[in-house]
């Protein structure tokens, strides 16, 4: 029965906005802080009614290990994450987690030199894997953050405590380069001497995540890319949260993003229909 | 069985059930993952994900949409094919102690009667003819259980090949259900399974496109209980023949109100996607209440509507 260790009941400790249309919550977890690892999700019943149905999945995007909690960064989209932005300290939510693979190559000692490109709110999972690479030796990090405007740009200044050189591409220019995040990565692949970057981590939104493995593609670099898709539940059995891969020998077929994901190979994924 | 449940216990057109609730087709696989959750052997029943004669893919996502206290999916019979399920999903099942009633669909009656005879003689406490899928194209654009002829002709052909108890899961899209049930009756069907998903839609208007890949799919979860009940208060009424009943059942409550409507026992689908515990307190609480009632069997409340 170790699926009945990842039901929990948490408490909220804090939560706070942190830009318009986002905010923060600090949940008291101290058995996810403790197994969970970056790309991983939490999944929580909003209420405990019928109204929203389903549970809703958010990447764990810090762990502070010795005060047992765990924090996740939102964006408000619709009903879901609404009531949760209105959860005070104190309140219980019900959740179930650490669910999914994550970036399970993060400790790979041979990848030294990583560029992690996040993409609105896809950033979330990657201030955690930030955090978990920062204490290995000679590593060299470069973050490229990419959002529609200024006020989504966020966990710059994250990045910025972990000692990492962060850049920033907004769509409209507000902030940084008006440029698509993808396109920062491709220039600094471009410029790069041979081989000075060996992976690429990235999570955002699909049609970002298609060009960032493109771009890794044509550099020989592996990428990894952290998918989002609507999920059922979360552990495996409705095969609703299928996303479309293709194999080595170019079969195509379909994977469950909540049991054998969220986090892929760019290579993995069939773009196609993205 | 765990102590004093035996107030649970009934007998299903031939299955004996140590209680009445199962576990919907399509809500949990094949039980490997589930089983981690949940101790099966305290559920009445499994009803397998539908099974065809070849793999099947499934549909190209998005295949999930949550509408106000329901859920539509488009998944479209991704399974194994029988031979695969026969190899590697049937022996993992057949280790708990429970009927396993094994849900099958074919393209055409011929498939329909391979499948029945593949499965004769492997264990299996029953089959259900899931004759009611709204997510794989359909012959004429009709679903079988959307004819009364078919529907008969069907189960017939069915039941000629097998000897084991055989459900038949009807489609709520239907003008006049209790017509097509009794022709399944008719034809020889053990038991009947109200009901299948309700076609929807739902769009994304920021998108304008359907929120779903293959557009429609079929609507589940605590908005359909009460369209279900009616329908299973109705044929109750039409048949001899026991009935499963299913749709939005997520508590104990919710179960009994399918029994007094007239369901022999029930099963549990969307609320396995929430919690997989869900199945066990939905078992807890009808226990409680016929202890706390004092009634003897939980069939004594069967049809059991006050004037
Ligand atoms: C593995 C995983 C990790 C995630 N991590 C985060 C995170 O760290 N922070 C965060 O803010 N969000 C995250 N999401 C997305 C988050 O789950 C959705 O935003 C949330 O479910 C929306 O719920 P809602 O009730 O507010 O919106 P709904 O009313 O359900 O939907 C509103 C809109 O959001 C879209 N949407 C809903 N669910 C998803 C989804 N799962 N993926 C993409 N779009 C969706 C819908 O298409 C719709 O247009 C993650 C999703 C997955 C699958
Ligand atoms: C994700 C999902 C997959 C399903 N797959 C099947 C299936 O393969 N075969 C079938 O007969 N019914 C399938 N169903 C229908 C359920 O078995 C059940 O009839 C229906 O969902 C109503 O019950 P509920 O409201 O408790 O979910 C599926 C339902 C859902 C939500
Ligand atoms: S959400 Fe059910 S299989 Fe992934």
């Amino acid at each position: 029965m170790e699926g009945r260790n990842l039901l929990h009941k948490l408490r909220v400790v804090s939560n706070l906005r942190v830009s318009p249309g986002y905010f923060k919550m600090v949940l008291f977890a101290p058995r996810i802080a403790q197994s969970a690892y970056p790309g991983q999700f939490i999944y929580l019943l909003v209420e405990n009614t019928c109204f929203p149905l389903l549970r809703r999945a958010f990447s764990v995007h810090r762990v502070r290990e010795e005060k047992g909690e765990i924090e996740i960064l939102c964006k408000i989209r619709g009903e879901g994450t609404k009531l949760l932005s209105r959860k005070r300290e104190g309140e219980e939510i019900e959740a179930i987690g650490p669910l999914g693979r994550g970036f399970e190559c993060f400790s790979r000692e041979d990848y030294q030199a990583v560029v992690l490109v996040g993409g609105g709110v896809g950033i979330a999972p990657l201030v955690f894997l930030g955090e978990r690479i920062k204490n290995r030796k000679g590593m060299k990090v470069l973050v490229l953050i990419g959002a529609k405007r200024r006020e989504e740009v966020l966990c710059v200044k994250d990045f910025q405590d972990l000692g990492y050189k962060v850049e920033v591409a907004t769509e409209d220019g507000s902030q940084g380069r008006k440029a698509l995040v993808s396109e920062l990565l491709a220039e600094h692949l471009a410029n790069a001497e041979v081989c000075a970057y060996n992976v690429v981590y990235s999570s955002g939104p699909l049609p970002m995540l298609k060009e960032v493995a493109r771009i890794s593609g044509e550099y020989r670099l592996s990428s990894y890319v952290c998918v989002e898709q609507k999920m059922g539940c979360g552990i495996g059995v409705c095969r609703g949260c299928a996303i479309g891969v293709i194999d080595k020998q170019g079969r195509r077929g379909y994977k469950r993003v909540c049991r054998d994901g969220p986090v892929f190979e760019g290579g993995e994924i069939d773009w196609t229909y993205v | 069985m765990a102590k004093g449940e035996g107030c649970l216990s009934t007998r299903l057109g031939g299955i004996e059930l140590k209680n009445p609730v199962l576990l919907a087709s399509g809500t949990f696989a094949y039980a490997e993952e589930i089983s981690q959750w949940v101790d099966l052997n305290r559920v009445g029943g499994l009803i397998t994900k539908t099974i065809t004669l070849k793999p099947r893919a499934g549909n190209p996502p998005p295949r999930l949409a949550e509408t106000p206290c329901g859920l539509l999916n488009a998944i479209g019979l991704e399974n194994p094919g029988i031979e695969g399920f026969l190899k590697s999903k049937l022996p993992f099942l057949l280790r708990f102690k429970v009927p396993i009633i094994v849900s099958i669909a074919g393209e055409d009656k011929q498939e329909y009667v391979e499948l029945a005879r593949k499965l004769q003689r492997e264990g299996v406490a029953g089959l259900e003819l899931n004759i009611s899928c709204p997510n794989i194209a359909r012959k004429e654009g009709r679903m079988i259980s959307q004819d009364e002829k078919a529907t008969y002709s069907l189960t017939r052909a069915v039941r000629r090949e097998t000897s084991l108890p055989l459900v038949v899961k009807l489609s709520p899209n239907v003008g006049d259900i209790s017509a097509i049930a009794k022709s399944a009756e008719e034809a020889g069907a053990d038991i009947l399974s109200l009901v299948n998903t309700f076609l929807g839609m739902a769009i994304d208007i920021d998108r304008r496109k359907p929120k779903l890949g293959n557009v429609i799919g079929g609507l589940s979860g605590p908005a359909i209980k009460p369209l279900v009940l009616r329908a299973v208060y109705e044929v109750a009424q039409e048949v001899k023949i026991p009935i499963i009943g299913m749709g939005g059942i997520m508590r104990w409550q919710d179960a009994l109100e399918f029994i007094l409507a007239g369901a022999s026992a029930v099963a549990v689908g969307t609320a396995n996607l929430i919690n997989p515990l869900y199945v066990v307190e939905i078992i807890e609480g009808l226990k409680g209440y016929l202890q706390k009632e004092g009634i003897g069997n939980i069939e004594e409340l069967r049809a059991g509507l006050e004037e």
